[in-house]
């Protein structure tokens, strides 16, 4: 297709007429400055093809901005397939008109705007502008300024004409039906496997298994519970028939008996042998008595003997010391003779010493006592004393007030009356004629002088009456006065005393008292301090007759002994060595008698106690038989030892009849087996109670096999159901799989062409490039040197020049099947670097033989160095127009 | 003297091999027990005799046990129930708790013992052989030789097990019966249960069979043997009556040709309500004959009471000019082609399904 004009009038900057005409086949180089209407140009050429007619929006639009009312209108001549095609819209709310002629053919209205959307492959528009869902075919090869990378929508737009074009001849209807075939197909799905309401036929169904999947298990479990039930009751049966059988019971009882018995008979031995032991030991004692008794008597027997001769010889000692004794006894009384008489005068002179000193120290205590005695004398008149005072003291009476304070008051009184008298007026009255006058109603006898302290009234009846008033100041200080005077009455009435002179004599005497009663007080402390004249002079007293008892008694003691010592003075008047020698010889004598006299003692103690020995002796060797109680003993012993040789003999035989059992053991071995006995029908009690209890519960066991049976059966139809649903499920995934295949064959097939022509050019613009496709045409992966790059990864340049070609090679197939194609790119590959420009150049040069390319820029420069059929300077141009 | 001699009621067998609709088969087992007590009334015996297999399981549902009560209570009894291998009379177990339950009637006599019982009215002494253990492993009936009953009284042994060496097909032997057990024990009868299908095995000596059919075996069975013994002694005389409601037909067909399907079809005809049908199908159909068989099926299951229909085997193969046919054009024909393809990778059934479906799609679109 080659479109030839395009003529704007009334659209936009175009008031008047803007006119493009003699554009060629190939490229078309439309250039100007920014703002120059080069973008208006391809909105009006878009219109012209797209727009609807008689709508108000592409009105307002194409409309210049001042003036909203106007027509815009877009006439657009093209060659395509043969035929000019002529093409004139004018744009206006309801009132728009669209003219395409054909030849010699004129088509009006929506006839034309039909034969345009069959022409071009776009969907007519509603009454808004033409949405970009609408763009159909032109939507991929018209790119507006910095839309090139809408190639991706553009192509959802294009793609069912796209198909349309290129699916006959590589069975794109195959793709439609299976796509219709894969609806159908996963609506049935949807009846088996998708959710609706609770997850449709297989959910529910799997649900019903699971649910007989629990069921089953549950029969299961009370299955296996009455199972083990049941094993265990035959495991008890057969527990409690082995144990019966065993006979335990029975053995264990026959067992007991037998140690029963034993030990009835154990300790009937045992007893019989407690028995023996008893009388073995019996004449153990007897034989060890008798031995006793007879080593007793022989040894007394010897004793005796022994004894008697021991007796002769205390005599003959006893004897002796008897002589001897004497003999000192009578020199030792010669010796004290002597002595006693030198010993009394010494006695005397010292109670002579002790009688004096006896009445010194009784002179001291009558002393003593005599002092005492004085003391409490004294006492006693301080005690008298003090109790006078104490009286006296309590006599005197003194008030609660003290006599300075009523002085203060009195004082008090005596300054107001002399205030009083001060302040109050003298008043002379002189009585001439006595009882005329009359003072206050009483009458007046003599002359007198009046202190005025109060109202007064003289009067002379029948002459005049006169009111005395005295001073204020008067008459206050009166009633101070008499408040004072009262209250010093009262207070002294209360005191008992006449006057506060009388009073402050009562405190002073009461003084005094208090000072001598103290004084007194200290006084007999002093006197006494802490002791009691009464006790000491007791005390005193006893030990005075004590003591005069004592020089009595010295005083007789001495009379005695000058009347003892009245002989010679000569005898006892010996030299102080011969009284030392005197004495050492009485001393000698009086210890050697007391040797003696000990030894006598002793031997006559010997004596007596070997006499009292023999006589005992004697008596018991005779009580005992004598010599022919020996004989007798020893026949006794030898029957003895005799009897206990038979009962060891019958203790040897019956320990062998024991052997080595004993009670302790026989008994352990009953208990044993009594507890064994317990314990065995314990077990069997145990035994017998689970065995009822099991029976109890195999009675109540709620298992059934029937039931079981019931719930298999239902998890089976369950399963075999699932397995039909699943059957089915899968069949008809199995065919949405393969029509699935179908579509994407079909979409391989559809995307090969555009693929191939991709490819060509992306060698062109990157060399040795590959490119991808999605099932909706688009560029998916670029591939360089064998590296996959996903085109959305790519920069904006590339991805930008991905898009034109794929633009172009949209263009190739659809020019190729006669579809009118012709570009408009608006500065669509100014992104490119100097290398991919010039490249690019190249492609839409060779791109241009197949159809028509507008290139719109304001960088005309850039492509400078290619050849266009057709260049026009549009800022040129509009001057012209 | 006149009985009624049955066995294997197997009440409570759910048969769960056969799908939704075994429920009516769990049924007419109770149900079957209904015609028999009506049959005995009518026949006005002198009692029925259950040798054994009454329950399918040892211990089965209680609403079982009432349905089976009130069944036999169409005839007053005596009913005379022995254990079979089904339902041993194990210690603790079903039988003590039916004698606990009192769920049937005094007339309903448990032969869970070896000890005779008299039946003076009749004068009939019955031999028991309960089985106290799934298996015996021993011949219970021995002991019937030792037996003394009191003279003049009809001798009726009853035992469930398998008799040596005379069933057609080798049965379980855990439980063997001497055949000449009648003649040793001085019998005038044996009642046999075990064999689910009627068999004579000599004079003496029957197996009842089950009364109502339980299994697609052809073996005589769904009827009661009517025992008449004209004197202790006397030669019985044995009736088989039927009891069975529902008849059940095992058929398996291999496909080659339109032809055997339409012979297929032709023979399923003559089943009705009352019939139990196992169909197996093997062999090859085409696309069509695969819509036929869906269809068949269809038919069938509605018609019939339990339908067992199983055409794992069978394999589609289209027939020339199938994928060509109009509901296979376009697309749907693609489909197919490359189903096809890959029918080696997938599950036979997910395969055939698959099919179906597409053809279904086909018809519709």
């Amino acid at each position: 297709m080659q479109l030839r004009t395009v003529r704007l009038e009334r659209v936009r900057r175009f008031n008047g007429l803007l006119e493009l005409d003699d554009l060629r086949e190939g490229i078309n180089l439309i250039y100007g400055p920014n703002e120059t209407g080069k973008s208006t140009i391809q909105m009006a050429i878009a219109a012209a093809f797209l727009e609807k007619y008689s709508s108000q929006a592409p009105q307002q639009e194409l409309a210049p901005r001042d003036q909203p009312d106007a027509r815009p209108r877009v006439q657009v001549t093209f060659v395509h397939d043969g035929e000019t095609y002529e093409l004139t819209k004018e744009f206006f709310r309801r009132g728009g008109t669209c003219v395409l002629r054909q030849g010699s053919t004129t088509f009006t209205g929506e006839e034309a705007v039909a034969r345009l959307v069959g022409l071009f492959r776009f969907e007519a528009p509603s009454s808004r502008l033409i949405s970009e869902a609408q763009l159909g075919l032109p939507g991929v090869f018209w790119v507006p300024q910095g839309g090139a990378l809408g190639v991706e929508a553009a192509l959802d737009h294009a793609r069912v004409h796209f198909i349309r074009e290129i699916g006959d001849e590589i069975g794109s209807a195959r793709e439609t039906a299976a796509d219709a075939l894969v609806e159908r197909l996963r609506r049935i799905r949807t009846e088996v496997v998708t959710p609706t309401g609770r997850g449709g036929p297989l959910a529910q169904a799997r649900r019903d298994l699971d649910r007989c999947e629990v069921a089953v298990a549950q029969q299961e479990e009370l299955q296996r519970n009455s199972k083990l039930l049941r094993d265990r009751l035959a495991q008890i049966q057969a527990e409690l028939t082995d144990l019966e059988a065993q006979g335990v019971e029975a053995a264990l009882g026959a067992e007991i008996e037998v140690i029963g018995q034993r030990h009835v008979e154990l300790r009937a031995m045992l007893a019989a042998r407690e028995r023996m032991l008893g009388e073995r030991a019996s004449l153990d004692e007897r034989i060890a008595d008798a031995n006793q008794r007879l080593s007793s008597l022989t040894e007394e027997i010897e004793r005796l003997r022994q004894f008697e001769a021991e007796a002769v010889t205390i005599e003959g000692t006893l004897a002796e010391r008897e002589a001897e004794l004497e003999r000192h006894r009578s020199a030792l009384v010669s010796l004290q003779a002597q002595d006693d008489r030198l010993g009394l005068r010494q006695a005397f002179m010292r109670l002579e010493r002790e009688h004096q000193a006896s009445i010194e120290q009784l002179a001291a205590v009558v002393e003593r006592e005599n002092d005492v005695r004085a003391r409490q004398r004294t006492s006693l008149e301080i005690r008298e004393q003090i109790e006078h005072l104490s009286e006296q003291l309590q006599a005197v009476v003194v008030a609660e007030e003290s006599a300075d304070q009523l002085a203060e008051l009195e004082a008090r009184c005596v300054d107001l009356r002399a205030r009083l008298q001060a302040v109050s007026t003298k008043v002379a009255v002189e009585i001439v004629e006595a009882g005329r006058l009359y003072l206050d109603g009483k009458a007046q006898l003599d002359s007198a002088s009046l202190l005025l302290e109060e109202e007064m009234l003289l009067e002379v009846p029948g002459i005049a009456r006169i009111s005395l008033v005295p001073q204020q100041r008067a008459a206050a200080l009166r009633l101070e006065l008499d408040a004072a005077e009262a209250d010093l009455a009262d207070r002294l009435r209360a005191t008992g005393a006449k006057d506060v002179g009388e009073l402050r004599r009562r405190e002073q005497e009461r003084h005094d008292l208090a000072s001598s009663l103290d004084g007194r007080r200290r006084e007999l402390a002093q006197l006494l301090g802490d002791a009691d004249p009464a006790v000491e002079l007791a005390d005193l007293e006893r030990r005075r007759e004590v003591q005069a008892q004592r020089c009595e008694a010295i005083a007789q003691e001495r009379a005695v002994l000058a009347e003892s010592f009245g002989h010679s003075s000569d005898e006892v008047n010996l030299s102080p060595e011969a009284i030392d020698q005197l004495h050492g010889m009485i001393g000698f004598h009086t210890t050697t008698i007391n040797r003696l006299e000990d030894e006598v003692r002793a031997s006559r103690e010997e004596r007596l106690v070997k006499t009292e020995a023999i006589r005992w002796l004697m008596d018991s060797v005779d009580q005992r038989g004598g010599a022919d109680g020996v004989e007798r003993l020893r026949d006794r012993l030898d029957q003895l030892t005799q009897e206990r040789e038979r009962v060891d003999q019958d203790l040897a035989a019956l320990d062998g009849r024991i052997g080595t059992e004993d009670l302790a053991s026989l008994e352990e071995r009953s208990v044993e087996l009594h507890q064994r006995m317990e314990h065995h029908k314990d077990r069997i009690r145990r035994y017998r109670e689970e065995r009822g209890e099991l029976i109890g519960q195999i009675r109540g066991d709620p298992f059934s096999e029937e039931e079981l049976a019931g719930v298999v059966l239902a998890r089976d139809r369950a399963r075999t159901l699932v397995a039909a649903l699943e059957e089915r499920s899968e069949a008809l995934a199995t065919l949405i799989e393969v029509a699935e295949g179908i579509i994407a064959d079909v979409q391989a097939d559809l995307t090969a062409p555009l693929r191939d022509r991709l490819i060509s050019y992306a060698n062109h613009l990157f060399l040795a490039a590959s490119v991808e496709l999605d099932a909706a045409f688009k560029p998916r992966n670029l591939l360089r040197d064998g590296v996959v790059e996903p085109v959305s990864q790519l920069s904006f340049g590339t991805r930008e020049q991905m898009a034109l070609l794929t633009r172009l090679g949209v263009a190739d197939l659809m020019a190729e099947r006669g579809v009118p194609v012709f570009l408009m790119l608006d500065d669509a590959i100014l992104n490119a670097d100097g290398v991919r420009l010039t490249r690019l150049k190249t492609i839409l040069t060779m791109a241009a033989r197949r159809y028509q390319i507008l290139i719109f820029t304001c960088r005309p420069e850039l492509f400078s160095d290619l050849e266009p059929s057709r260049t026009i300077d549009l800022a040129a141009t509009i001057q012209r127009s | 003297m006149k009985f009624l001699h049955t066995s294997d009621w197997q009440a409570g067998e759910t048969f769960q091999f056969l799908g939704e609709r075994s429920v009516y088969l769990k049924d007419a087992r109770f149900q079957v027990v209904e015609r028999i007590a009506q049959l005995a009334a009518e026949e006005r015996v002198d009692f029925i005799i259950v040798a054994g297999d009454v329950f399918e399981f040892s211990r089965p549902d209680r609403v079982s046990l009432q349905r089976l009560a009130r069944a036999m209570s169409l005839y007053e009894g005596p009913w005379l129930l022995l254990p079979g291998n089904h339902d041993p009379a194990t210690p603790n177990g079903l039988w003590d708790q039916l004698s606990d339950d009192a769920v049937f009637t005094s007339e309903v006599l448990f032969m869970t013992t070896d000890v005779p019982i008299l039946l003076d009215r009749c004068t009939a002494a019955i031999l028991p052989a309960p089985l106290q253990a799934r298996y015996a492993g021993r011949d219970l009936t021995e002991g019937f030789d030792e037996i003394e009953t009191p003279p003049g009284y009809y001798r009726i042994g009853v035992a469930h097990g398998a008799v040596t060496g005379i069933l057609p097909e080798a049965a379980e032997a855990n439980n063997p019966i001497a055949a000449d057990r009648a003649e040793r024990g001085r019998l005038d009868y044996l009642a046999l249960g075990d064999w689910h299908g009627f068999y004579r095995v000599n004079e003496r000596t029957y197996y009842s069979g089950t009364p109502e059919t339980d299994r697609f075996r052809a073996n005589d069975s769904g009827s009661v043997a009517f025992v008449t013994i004209a004197q202790p002694g006397a030669l019985p005389v044995i009736e088989q009556l039927p009891t069975g409601h529902f008849a059940w037909h095992e058929h398996t067909w291999v496909l080659g040709s339109q032809l055997d399907l339409d012979g297929v079809a032709h023979e399923l005809e003559v089943y009705g309500p009352a019939d139990v049908v196992k169909i197996t199908i093997q062999g090859y159909v085409d696309l069509e004959g695969l819509g036929m068989l869906n269809a068949l099926e269809e038919e069938l299951r509605a018609r019939v009471l339990v339908l067992d229909w199983d055409i794992h085997e069978v394999e589609v193969i289209p027939a020339d000019g199938e994928l060509a046919s109009l509901s296979l054009q376009g697309v749907n024909g693609l489909v197919l082609e490359r189903l096809m393809e890959r029918r080696g990778d997938l599950d036979a059934g997910v395969f055939r399904r698959a099919v179906v479906e597409l053809l279904s799609l086909g018809r519709e679109g």
